[in-house]
């Protein structure tokens, strides 16, 4: 089953397409097959021009991988190198280069850094793009959030020598899936060591008294062993913390409001304004992998077109074709239901008030009440099936959105839209770029004059598109 | 040679030898600097560090001021004598997951402030004038001078570098994989001091 699976810190996007392995329900993490990613740069400080996308398949998803922490491990370790050796400044020229065409860093002054794409796809003017420590820190963070929930298994159509490195990777994996399916115990009659996955939980506790030791591992939560029952936060990895309230305002100017583009911005604004108001809104979070499942129907086999072709011109919202479908023709008891909860809603109507009484209040009024359209049996489907085709096609939702966005489109005879109305603040924050064609254009066929012509329509953040009429 | 380190696994962390006690001695050092600097741009103190080890349940390693303070003493580097004990593995560890802990909590504080470096560095303007990195240059200084043992060659520049190079590293120290990257580079420090 082909998935999709991103990873979003606040200034990138990194989205992870494979077929999800039937091997994931023995692990923790999810096993991908023939993975393409596709990592776009999409700083909201950046005018949109500046936002680069970079893609490309499992080898050179792990090659980015390896040379971004590998980078970033340098940079981190210079510290303790010029506090050691040095007493005056070190500027770090590390330049970490596996291989010829592989990506690699570089570093620039204390706060930039320049991405080299190598043999990388892009749609970069240059073969590099510079990023700054917040863009570091956010790749690393998604990279980190994309191995910490995704295996992959080596594709058995590339035998390029690299392939033999990922090995260690997959090979702990199917160690844990194979324990777990209990194979082990049957023919080897012996406990498998647990910890070979390296899981915090697994270790054992090392004894607390050694001052010493020859073997050092990492440093791991302490384990259930002192606090067997209560399974308190230490047996969490960090990752699992609860998310803290955002600290304190400080004395810095308050931010101007979520204005989607900053390339709208005068250009001494954004920099004078100390710090970045996209920050602020969007508190760094943990990357969710926001997950699609695509039904092997609708998705043809990767290898039979150009992979970078394929995640280019295929928006996300496409591939949630077939839910909407299912959302919009319910059976007739949750019809029913869904008719009575949306009337009760809309008219907030007092709870004795019968939903009989409602019903006939509501064809009193005729096309004055909002109904969810899809549910009304007179409504063709086919139209608001064309409205969601157009926005699927038309909508991609800004890496930093969060809510859905509602919007009520009046539309004239000819089946333009007269009218746009945001229904929320953000909404009309966003309505630039939901490319609602607000200019006049015809985008569906002119609505049954019987019928009302006005849609509500649901932009999610996930990608989805609803649109009942009203 | 330093370690080719694959973001994998952890496997290859249990590969670093301490052959000595020098290596500890230095990982300490190490800790006690990030800490320090984790103090100045969070304005916390010795509470807050024990706090976190509540937090996390490490009390058996740091339960109280005077615990915390015979192991920050344990920094070679440190101006106070008395008390000092030597780190040991365990500490060391304990140390790593309390600041990786603590940084997360303050990430979006640390978030800003590199924001502002790179903003004042962008238009070639001191970064102190900015009142958050002003007041995190000034509490660093304050700190090292009052603690660590000045060396004859500490100048103010050297200082400042260093303050605002661990104001960076601590935003990767505040992120999901913190306490790895944390622990890989103080032995990367250790295996090249050593060379």
């Amino acid at each position: 089953m082909k998935q999709i699976n991103r990873f979003t810190p606040p200034t990138c996007t990194l989205e992870i397409k494979g077929n999800k392995s039937p091997l994931s329900r023995w692990t923790k993490q999810e096993i991908f097959q023939k993975i393409q990613f596709k990592l776009k740069f999409d700083d909201p400080r950046q005018p949109t021009s500046k936002q680069v996308t970079i893609k490309g398949n499992q080898q050179e998803l792990w090659q980015l991988s390896k040379a971004v922490n590998h980078y970033a491990q340098e940079q981190l370790h210079t510290s303790f190198k010029t506090f050691k050796a040095t007493n005056t400044p070190e500027r770090s020229q590390a330049e970490t280069r596996i291989q010829t065409d592989s990506p690699y860093l570089k570093s620039q002054g204390l706060v930039h850094h320049q991405l080299f794409f190598g043999s990388l796809t892009h749609d970069n003017n240059f073969n590099h793009i510079r990023l700054s420590t917040v863009q570091l820190f956010d790749l690393v963070t998604a990279l980190e959030a994309y191995q910490a929930h995704i295996a992959t298994l080596p594709d058995a159509t590339q035998n390029s020598p690299q392939n033999k490195k990922i090995i260690p990777l997959w090979g702990g994996i199917a160690a844990v899936a194979i324990a777990g399916i209990g194979i082990t115990s049957i023919i080897f009659k012996s406990p498998v060591p647990q910890n070979i996955a390296s899981s915090p939980e697994s270790q054992p506790t090392p004894a607390p008294e050694i001052n010493e030791l020859d073997e050092i591992i990492s440093p791991q939560f302490p384990t259930t062993v002192e606090q067997p029952v209560s399974q308190p936060k230490l047996t969490k990895p960090l990752s699992s913390a609860d998310r803290l309230p955002p600290p304190p305002a400080v004395d810095i100017p308050k931010p101007k409001p979520n204005i989607p583009d900053p390339a709208d911005y005068p250009a001494d604004v954004a920099p004078q304004s100390g710090t970045n108001p996209q920050q602020k809104k969007n508190p760094p979070e943990q990357p969710t992998p926001a997950k699609i499942v695509i039904p092997e129907t609708e998705q043809p086999d990767l290898e039979t077109i150009a992979p970078e072709k394929k995640i280019a011109s295929q928006p996300s919202s496409e591939i949630t074709t077939t839910k909407i479908e299912t959302e919009l023709t319910p059976s007739p008891q949750e019809q029913q239901n869904q008719i009575d909860s949306t009337i009760n809603s809309e008219l907030e109507l007092p709870p004795e008030l019968s939903v009989n009484t409602a019903k006939d209040e509501i064809s009193a009024q005729n096309s004055d009440v909002a109904v969810g359209g899809s549910l009304n049996s007179s409504t063709p489907p086919s139209q608001i099936q064309e409205v969601i085709a157009y926005f699927e096609n038309q909508w991609q939702p800004p890496a930093n959105l969060k809510q859905s966005l509602e919007y009520r489109l009046l539309l004239n005879e000819d089946g333009s839209i007269k009218k746009v109305v945001p229904l929320g603040k953000a909404s009309g924050l966003y309505l630039s770029q939901t490319n609602i064609p607000v200019n006049g254009e015809s985008f569906m066929t002119p609505p049954d004059p019987t019928q009302s012509s006005t849609i509500r329509l649901l932009l999610n953040p996930d990608g989805n598109v609803q649109a009942f009429i009203e | 040679m330093k370690a080719d380190y694959d973001f994998t696994t952890w496997q290859e962390l249990a590969e670093v030898k301490v052959t000595n006690n020098s290596e500890l001695e230095n990982i300490k050092c190490h800790l006690d600097l990030v800490l320090l600097a984790l103090e100045a741009i969070a304005n916390i103190g010795s509470e807050a560090i024990i706090q976190g080890a509540k937090d996390l349940q490490l009390e058996s390693v740091i339960g109280d001021r005077i615990t915390l303070w015979r192991l920050r003493s344990s920094n070679p580097k440190r101006q106070s004598s008395g008390g000092r004990k030597k780190l040991d593995v365990e500490e060391a560890k304990s140390l790593v997951i309390i600041i990786c802990h603590l940084a997360k909590q303050h990430q979006e504080l640390l978030r800003r402030a590199v924001c502002l470096l790179e903003e004042v560095t962008e238009q070639n303007q001191p970064p102190h004038q900015a009142a958050l990195l002003g007041n995190y240059l000034d509490r660093f200084i304050n700190y090292y001078q009052s603690r660590i043992t000045p060396e004859q060659t500490t100048s103010p520049e050297y200082l400042s570098y260093l303050a605002w190079k661990l104001l960076i590293d601590l935003l990767f120290y505040s992120g999901n994989n913190g306490h790895r990257l944390l622990w890989i580079a103080i032995f990367d420090a250790t295996e090249t001091s050593n060379k």
